[in-house]
């Protein structure tokens, strides 16, 4: 329990719920104040779900680097718990704003959240948390223009259909188990 | 150590460096794949100049400046920085200036490309400055936006989050649109159009440029004057940040006071502060004729697909030599124009072979109904190998959703033309021969076709 609390404290976790809140906040008045159209879809399935997930991938980041990996207890798992209950916290934050104002997206913000995580995550192993965000980003702002019919935006996706939630399953799990396994490429000389 | 010597480590020791190919891979996909640039044109590289770049550039610098901001913090040498004689203020500046160098070093190299390529390739026209001002402008902008993020809350989630924010804000902004209401024949109708919001991104250009581009410098110096707030507060400082502030609400009242409203019920322009707003067409330049025995005249803009809609309106009349009353000038309103990459762009000649088989009287709202005159258009755009939408596979193919329209082929006109193609070359001559003047008079039925 006590290196669970540790942990959690390493990465900020605290800190991350508390924007995980407010971006639930800000889900709920982007939902609330603009048109349910398809142009407004599109841009909330670009935006909302992209929030968490960076929030999410910058929390994983580990201040110890190796010392971590000399510990006693493999922390494996614990990564792998921290990062799926951020997610499922943000899912349901989602979940519920979509809901709640009847936005008819829910299951198509959740899909994205996986999908943009397991991107950040992925980039978080191969760059590092500080600029890990770039790839989603990038990844959004494509999704954002290009035609729908397209595989390659699958983030525009509705509704939601099986291939676009094959792609997003496929970036959660790579991610995930990226970051579980070697952790994220961070210099622990920085304090972040 | 000089400004500029200290500028030049910052730039040379800069995340930036790893920007500029993410940001000229995204912009090249978005103009590559998605957005149809007609190198050639002027306008479409001036406007694309714009827009391909910045609705992804302008977050990942903000995001990016947010991150350079924490740099010293994340490296343990902000205590020992303040000990240096060089003010805080002027070191935060320089270090915005390297990393927003890099993210402008990219739109260089985008702009010099697209640039030179219309440059190289251009009949008529000319770049325009404003885009790619205002793209400069707005880059600065997002920098210092996100650089004062990172100085004001400096946590590792800064700098996705204000990337992220400035990427929904900017889309947001661009994709804001009004709904208007106006009566029409009894019936309320309504229409959905951009609104003056869209003047406040980057990726549009406003009919008032001067008034954008003031409102990033606005923006920018909003930033900059609150950044040196955070390390001296003193009377100049507040000044300094109330007219940065100034400046920009200025320009916001401005690009919102002068965007222009159209009322379909009265046909009238107006803007925001109320003034009617009379429209004046735009002078049509001189244009460019080639060709023979067809000529077709058109914008000196499109002239390096003119040859080609030459061969295609020879082959299109060639039938028809010989006869009397053919038509053999293709221009203005006959010629249209399809944008498409690099070889794709070509002039249209539908409306050509409108007025090959009807003259203007036997036409309806300017478009063929005559099902014999749709016949034969139909033939001669086949056998010169030019496509019209809807064409006869798309009626065979969904007989149902072709509406009744002026100018669009029915089922029976198709068959007809089917039945007059297979015709010889000396019977459809000598069809013509016997039966032009009235064709073109809508004087015939698809029972008069062989």
């Amino acid at each position: 329990m006590r290196l669970l609390a540790l942990y959690l404290r390493s990465r900020l976790a605290d800190r991350a719920l508390g924007l995980l809140l407010l971006c639930g906040v800000v889900d709920m008045f982007w939902m609330q104040h603009f048109p349910p159209d398809e142009i407004w879809r599109t841009l909330a399935l670009a935006v909302l779900p992209l929030l968490p997930a960076v929030v999410i991938s910058a929390g994983a980041r580990s201040p110890f680097g190796d010392i971590e990996r000399g510990a006693s207890r493999p922390v494996g798992p614990i990564r792998l718990g921290h990062l799926l209950a951020l997610a499922l916290i943000a899912a349901l934050m989602l979940l519920g704003a979509s809901v709640i104002v009847n936005g008819g997206i829910e299951r198509e913000l959740v899909r994205n959240l996986a999908g943009y995580l397991g991107l950040s995550l992925l980039a978080a192993w191969l760059i590092g948390t500080g600029v890990a965000w770039v790839i989603p980003l990038a990844y959004a702002t494509l999704a954002f223009i290009l035609p729908p019919a397209r595989s390659l935006a699958w983030p525009a996706r509705y509704p939601l259909d099986a291939r676009s939630l094959a792609i997003a399953a496929g970036l959660l799990a790579l991610g995930l188990l990226a970051v579980t396994l070697r952790g994220t490429r961070d210099r622990p000389e920085e304090r972040v | 150590m000089t400004a500029s010597r200290l500028l030049w480590i910052e730039f040379r020791r800069n995340a930036g460096i790893w920007f500029v190919l993410p940001i000229l891979a995204v912009a090249w996909y978005l103009l590559d794949s998605t957005w149809v640039w007609t190198p050639f044109l002027w306008s479409d590289t001036n406007e694309l100049l714009q827009k391909s770049l910045i609705l992804f550039a302008g977050p990942a610098l903000a995001g990016l400046a947010a991150w350079m901001a924490g740099r010293d913090r994340h490296r343990g040498v902000d205590d020992l920085l303040q000990t240096t004689p060089l003010p805080e203020t002027r070191r935060c500046v320089v270090l915005l200036s390297a990393t927003a160098l890099w993210a402008i070093l990219a739109y260089v190299i985008f702009a010099a490309y697209m640039l030179g390529r219309t440059a190289r390739l251009a009949t008529w026209g000319r770049p325009s400055l404003w885009p790619i001002l205002i793209v400069l402008a707005a880059l600065v902008a997002y920098g210092a936006w996100g650089f004062l993020a990172g100085s004001l809350f400096r946590s590792r989630f800064t700098a996705p989050l204000a990337a992220i924010v400035a990427f929904g804000v900017e889309a947001g902004f661009e994709n804001s649109s009004s709904v208007t209401s106006f009566n029409s024949g009894g019936s309320v109708q309504t229409v959905q159009t951009s609104n003056w919001l869209n003047a406040l991104t980057p990726d549009s250009l406003s009919p008032f440029p001067h008034w954008q581009f003031l409102l990033y410098v606005g923006l920018t110096a909003t930033a900059l004057a609150a950044l040196a707030l955070i390390y001296r507060r003193d009377v100049w400082r507040i000044g300094a940040l109330l007219l940065a502030i100034g400046l920009t609400a200025g320009s916001v009242v401005m690009l919102w006071g002068n965007s222009r409203h159209y009322n379909p019920a009265t046909n009238v322009v107006t803007n925001n502060f109320g003034q009617v707003i009379h429209v004046s067409a735009p002078v049509q330049p001189e244009p460019v004729c080639a060709g023979t025995p067809v000529t077709v005249c058109t914008n000196p803009a499109w002239k390096p697909v003119l040859a080609k809609a030459v061969t295609q309106a020879n082959e299109l009349v060639q039938p028809l030599l010989g006869l009397r009353g053919v038509p053999l000038r293709a221009e203005r309103d006959d010629v249209g124009f399809s944008g498409g990459r690099n070889s794709g762009a070509y002039l249209n000649l539908s409306r050509y072979a409108d007025q090959l088989v009807a003259d203007d009287a036997s036409m309806s709202k300017g478009y063929v109904h005559n099902e014999a005159q749709l016949a034969v258009r139909r033939w001669l755009l086949d056998r010169a190998g030019i496509t019209a939408r809807p064409s006869c596979a798309d009626v065979a193919a969904n007989p149902g959703d072709i509406p009744d329209i002026p100018g669009w082929p029915t089922a029976a006109s198709c068959a007809a033309s089917d039945r007059f193609a297979q015709l010889s070359p000396e019977m459809q001559h000598d069809w013509l021969a016997a039966h032009y003047a009235d064709l073109r008079a809508g004087k015939l039925t698809l029972a008069d076709l062989p």
